[in-house]
């Protein structure tokens, strides 16, 4: 295609490459102490939880009923033959779920905390898995009083991801608040 | 986990312990078999709980329904009398199958007797199998 009104001096793609050297070399410069983080979605809403206390990203599968568990306790899965609890992270949030649907996924999270001994751990389920991503800590903001309050408290920060706010949650204060008798 | 088959007749796999396994509200249970006294057919105007009644579990439709059996629950103390689904099966089950309950779900669950939890093979995949303590279960209407 002709480019008539191009001047001589003119050089975009010289623009480009330079634009694109130049902030390359800012993110090698830049030393930021940076966290993984696994960002997921549930209904609408996008949050995260720290990469370290994800194990495992699974598919979701068949969750088998046990009686007696509060509604948030969906029921138990197989990982490779071991009895794994499934929470449904929704209604400790106090958000609704969508629809099951193809792009459902369990993640496989352990806290810092213990419950009877062993470490506090259990498949979370989610709508979908949206990303895994490294975020430069410095970008987390302070959670936002205008937040539910069974939100605030398991936040530990929000973040914008491609102009969206994603909720960083605190995966301590989720299994505490279920032990409370959340969900 | 799931005991291989190649374990099988190993002296860690060769302990087993001794189960009725019954279904109920659409779920497959099992007891210990040193607590059942005995299996009879049941007769129309007993008034023993169905085992699904005392999980708070729904009863599968009378249309749907498959033969149920009565199950006596032995204690040195007293007799208890349970309705349950059929297949009863009695079988052995290797003890290194059995796992405990979850962490989470052991800290929130109902005392309704559920003790451990395994997986048996079926055509259409593994299945759940929940091992309940027939000492434990809820009274009717508890």
């Amino acid at each position: 295609m002709a480019s008539d009104s191009l001047h001589p001096n003119q050089d975009p793609l010289g623009e480009i490459l330079e634009r694109r050297r130049s902030g390359e070399k800012e993110l090698v410069e830049v030393d930021a102490p940076t966290v993984k983080l696994v960002v997921f979605a549930i209904g609408e809403r996008l949050q995260a939880l720290p990469g370290a206390q994800v194990g495992e990203i699974l598919p979701l599968s068949t969750i088998h009923f046990v009686p007696g568990c509060p509604p948030a306790l969906e029921g138990v899965i197989s990982v490779r033959g071991d009895i794994t609890s499934v929470i449904r992270l929704g209604d400790l949030l106090g958000i609704e779920h969508g629809a099951s649907g193809r792009q459902g996924a369990i993640l496989l999270a352990q806290g810092s905390l213990e419950v009877g001994g062993e470490p506090m751990r259990s498949g979370l389920r989610v709508d979908r898995v949206v990303d895994v991503l490294d975020v430069v800590e410095d970008s987390l903001q302070p959670v936002p009083d205008t937040l539910p309050e069974s939100l605030r408290r398991a936040a530990r920060g929000v973040f914008q991801l491609q102009e969206r706010s994603v909720l960083l949650l605190n995966l301590d204060a989720l299994f505490q608040d279920y032990l409370s008798g959340a969900g | 986990m799931r005991p291989d088959e190649s374990e099988r007749g190993s002296s860690s796999a060769s302990e087993t312990i001794a189960l009725v396994r019954c279904e109920s509200g659409g779920l497959c249970l099992a007891l210990e078999a040193a607590k059942i006294g005995a299996m009879c057919d049941l007769s129309e105007d007993t008034e023993a709980p169905s085992l699904a009644e005392l999980l708070e579990l729904p009863e599968v439709a009378a249309s749907e329904r498959p033969r149920r059996r009565l199950l006596e629950i032995i204690h040195p103390d007293r007799r208890r009398y349970i309705r349950v689904d059929e297949p009863v099966v009695h079988f052995e089950l290797p003890t290194r199958a059995i796992q405990p309950c979850p962490s989470l779900l052991a800290a929130r669950q109902r005392a309704n007797g559920v003790r451990a939890l395994t997986w048996i093979a079926e055509p259409t995949g593994d299945r759940l199998l929940i091992i309940l303590d027939a000492w434990r279960l809820p009274p009717k209407g508890g």
